[in-house]
């Protein structure tokens, strides 16, 4: 059990719980007689990163009207920038899924309502938030706090539609929608002044400072281009910079434990001590999870279960799913294609035959040598048909043996989420530094010495487009954001140049790498729910999504 | 009843050996012995014969099976001859005598030799060099019987009394860095006659900075020959060649494994014979890793530069 416990544990918010139809007609009624209790629903604004209600793991969910597993902020914030990448494939055809793995989804799939509808009423919570909250010293931290929680809903908004309903007071009207330019301005500026308000160094490991505002504000600048059709290449790079500069550091350490096995500091990253192994030094946010006292389905036990066979090396959990694997197209971007097939290892030993520290891949578990991994990634059903991508675990680095592990829980895995890490700061810089031109040895120079060196990987011998947008993946893989990356790259859908074309299994519905199919610009984006505009007619104040 | 066991026993192993035979059979001889459209070959052995001779050939499309292959069989009246007949519909039919093991099993290391070992006493057939120390006989004519004389088995390798000794070997190759024509860079393949010339062996491991390739042969026998092509160059065109004092190009040699279980070869200042113009081929990122499986202390290990890591990752001391 983790020594470090939140307040966010303790969800007695009467009257927070919301449903999708608050969001059309009435929002939370300011003239109930229900107490404000600031610590509580301050809390509550950090939970909902993580829980989906009231009651764990489910039960008692925050929007009435949805499936509770569809209603998880980070779960539907993976699967919709996952399932339709190059990283995995996810074999279940839960509701909604077939259509974002292939890229045909439309206005009411279920995995887009849940993460509009999450984003929204998350949203909300953190305008009756700001609402109430005391304006005292406390106050002021708090209110800068939750203003970034909501900063980071919006920029999920402005990255994920194409157009948005903006709404930074709670109100009884219906929210304007505004243009997808709008809304970057509106966020940029907001993010600009978080850098000034928000506290030099964070209260606690869970909660944020003024150096998770600069990254998340370095991040839009980066896909700025995408957002408004005008790059800013050069802010990027200093906003960048500026999120290096707090008390952060990239987790370089590995650990080699009694009984002979090598965590690297890499994997320490995604382990189940990941709050005081060192890796919470390298996160700027932490999204918490505890076995006992955090227990979610869309938290890390879903990406941890979804990976596992039960016949794999221990994993510091008795649940597994066998549900996701990698693709053909993401094993490429560390193993020789020509040979990969012809390697066989766990994920213990994966990244040293292939030299990076984050192939923490699978092809043949040592405890399960009668099965046959494939490298084909058919869209088949099949988990084995591709290697197996498991870098989360609920294993503790302080084990001497992944079997040894203890965690808080035999099933509910403790590791946190890092939802944003320094790692990302280098790596938005390196590529910003690129893009400006003239500026190749200053990125490959971070890329080799900062990102590749702490994963004990080869430096690169030359930059470009494609070099850059692989390193992405090798770094960030199945952590939520492959589908930003594929877009910025001009990679995903849209009109593309020859030299662009890159595909993978699944996309746009072809099984294989080949033959490319050309994607309509639309799917850059996923759709405003067709309820949601039918409820809401400011939709149509804009010029809409295409949908 | 023990002694005379023995006895036939001893009959049984009793070895045939002619240096030069004594008599020599006609066509008129052989007569007997075929149907009219028959191939007939006829063959004098001059080197070590202990146990059955196959024949194999296109007459069962290069069928190895023991069972379903003709066995030579001896020319009553001619010491040391032996003859075959098979129906061979092929446009170019071909074949060659193998010598079985001591168990009755096939193995092409005991083919016949080189196209110096033979000599054609009658009728028609073409005899080329083969892959490594045997000859390939061709365009057969079953006009008339073909009588040969076979001075000796494929390297002087012979099943008799011959103990095979088997190794685990791990063959690291420093391949030429080239690309073709289209821009794809040529992987190297390892192929021999430990497996029939077959690109059966993948490569374990590619570094594709040093375009160092790492091969396992399990349970080779130390006796079999290996050499480098382009992975996937069926027809044996693009090889990977090695330059003369002259400056001349020529195929990469066979190489017997031999008694050391780890061999080196650099060929990296060589090419493939289909290699496009150096300055042609884009620089390669560097990302790839050269490791390798071991036994170590008795159990499964990782080798990479020197270091050797245990199945959890971590390094052993």
């Amino acid at each position: 059990m983790k020594s470090i416990k939140l307040a966010i544990l303790l969800m007695a918010v009467v009257g927070m719980t919301a449903c999708v139809g608050d969001l059309n007609t009435t929002p939370i009624d300011k003239n109930s007689a229900t107490a404000f209790n600031q610590d509580a629903v301050f809390s509550k604004c950090y939970a909902t990163l993580a829980l989906t209600g009231q009651k764990g793991p489910d039960g008692d969910c925050d929007i009435d009207d949805l499936d509770e597993g569809t209603s998880s902020f980070y779960r539907m914030m993976w699967e919709l920038n996952e399932f339709c990448s190059d990283e995995g494939w996810w074999i279940w055809n839960d509701v909604g899924l077939a259509d974002i793995r292939v890229m045909n989804w439309n206005g009411d799939n279920a995995l887009v309502k849940g993460l509009y509808y999450r984003l929204n009423i998350d949203i909300k919570l953190c305008n009756h938030f700001l609402e109430y909250a005391s304006t005292d010293e406390k106050g002021m931290t708090q209110r800068a706090e939750i203003r970034f929680i909501r900063a980071l809903n919006y920029w999920y908004i402005l990255d994920m539609f194409k157009v948005a309903p903006l709404s930074t007071k709670e109100s009884t009207e219906l929210p304007e929608f505004v243009e997808r330019e709008a809304l970057y301005t509106w966020l940029v500026g907001e993010l600009q002044e978080l850098t000034e308000i928000l506290p030099e160094q964070r209260l606690s490991i869970y909660r944020v400072d003024r150096y998770a505002a600069w990254l998340l504000l370095a991040r839009t600048y980066l896909n700025a281009e995408v957002y408004t059709g005008t790059p800013q290449w050069e802010l990027a790079a200093e906003a960048a910079q500026e999120a290096q500069k707090g008390n952060y550091k990239l987790l370089t350490d590995e650990t080699i434990s009694k009984d002979g096995v090598r965590y690297s500091a890499y994997q320490k990253l995604f382990m189940g001590d990941n709050h005081s192994n060192g890796a919470q030094d390298e996160a700027l946010l932490l999204i918490y999870q505890d076995g006992v006292y955090c227990q979610c389905w869309g938290g890390s036990r879903f990406v941890i279960s979804a990976t596992r066979d039960a016949k794999f090396i221990p994993w510091g959990s008795s649940d597994s799913w066998k549900c996701f694997r990698s693709s053909p197209e993401m094993v490429y971007k560390f193993a020789p294609k020509a040979a990969a097939d012809t390697i066989k290892a766990n994920e213990y030993v994966m990244p040293i035959i292939l030299k990076d520290d984050r192939a923490i891949l699978c092809s043949q578990s040592d405890s399960n040598t009668v099965q046959t991994w494939k490298l084909s990634g058919p869209m088949s059903t099949e988990f084995y048909d591709c290697w197996s991508v498991i870098k989360f675990t609920g294993v503790y680095s302080t084990s001497d043996h992944p079997a040894k592990s203890v965690g808080s829980d035999a099933s509910w895995p403790d590791t946190d989420i890092p939802l944003l890490r320094l790692a990302e700061a280098y790596m938005i810089e390196a590529e910003a530094l690129f893009r400006q031109g003239g500026k190749d040895a200053e990125a490959l120079d971070i890329i080799n010495n900062v990102i590749r060196k702490r994963a004990n990987a080869a430096p690169l011998t030359k930059i470009d487009e494609q070099t850059l947008c692989d390193e992405w993946c090798r770094e960030f893989f199945t952590e939520g954001r492959r589908r930003t990356d594929l877009i910025r790259f001009n990679r995903f859908a849209g009109p593309q140049a020859d030299a662009n074309a890159y595909s993978w299994e699944g996309r746009g519905g072809v099984a294989t790498n080949t033959p490319y199919v050309s994607l309509p610009e639309k799917w850059n984006w996923y759709p405003i729910p067709n309820d949601d505009k039918a409820s809401n007619k400011n939709y149509y104040n804009t010029k809409g999504d295409g949908y | 009843m023990k002694k005379i066991s023995m006895f036939f026993a001893a009959l049984v192993v009793a070895v045939a050996s002619f240096a030069t035979p004594a008599k020599t059979p006609t066509k008129n001889d052989l007569a007997d012995y075929y149907e009219p459209g028959q191939l007939c070959v006829c063959v004098y052995f001059e080197e070590e014969v202990c146990n059955d001779i196959v024949f194999a050939g296109s007459y069962n499309g290069w069928n190895t099976t023991v069972a379903e292959m003709v066995k030579f069989a001896p020319l009553e009246g001619f010491e040391g001859w032996y003859y075959v007949a098979v129906t061979d519909a092929s446009e170019d039919i071909q074949g060659k005598p193998v010598q079985l093991k001591g168990d009755g099993s096939f193995d092409w290391m005991y083919q016949t030799g080189d196209v110096a070992s033979w000599t054609v006493v009658a009728g028609t057939v073409n005899i080329t060099p083969g892959y490594d120390g045997e000859a390939d006989l061709k365009g057969y004519s079953t006009a008339e019987p073909v009588i040969l004389i076979s001075a000796y088995f494929k390297l002087h390798n012979t099943p008799c009394g011959y103990v095979a000794e088997y190794k685990d070997y791990i063959i690291r190759l420093n391949a030429p860095f080239c690309a073709g024509a289209d821009g794809t860079y040529y992987d190297a393949a390892i192929i021999g006659d430990f497996n029939g010339w077959s690109e059966g062996v993948a490569a374990n491991y590619i570094d594709e900075e040093t375009f160092e390739y790492v091969f396992e042969l399990k349970q080779a026998e130390k006796t079999r020959a290996f050499k480098f092509k382009a992975l996937g160059d069926t027809d044996w065109s693009n090889q990977i060649q090695l330059q003369n004092e002259n400056g001349e190009w020529y195929d990469n040699p066979n190489i017997t494994l031999g008694d050391e279980t780890t061999i080196s070869i650099d060929y990296s200042a060589g090419k493939y014979t289909l290699c496009a113009d150096a300055t042609d081929v884009e620089e390669v990122v560097v990302e790839k890793a050269s490791a390798v499986k071991v036994i170590k202390d008795g159990q499964m290990v990782i080798e990479m530069n020197g270091k050797f890591f245990n199945i959890l990752g971590a390094e052993m001391k």
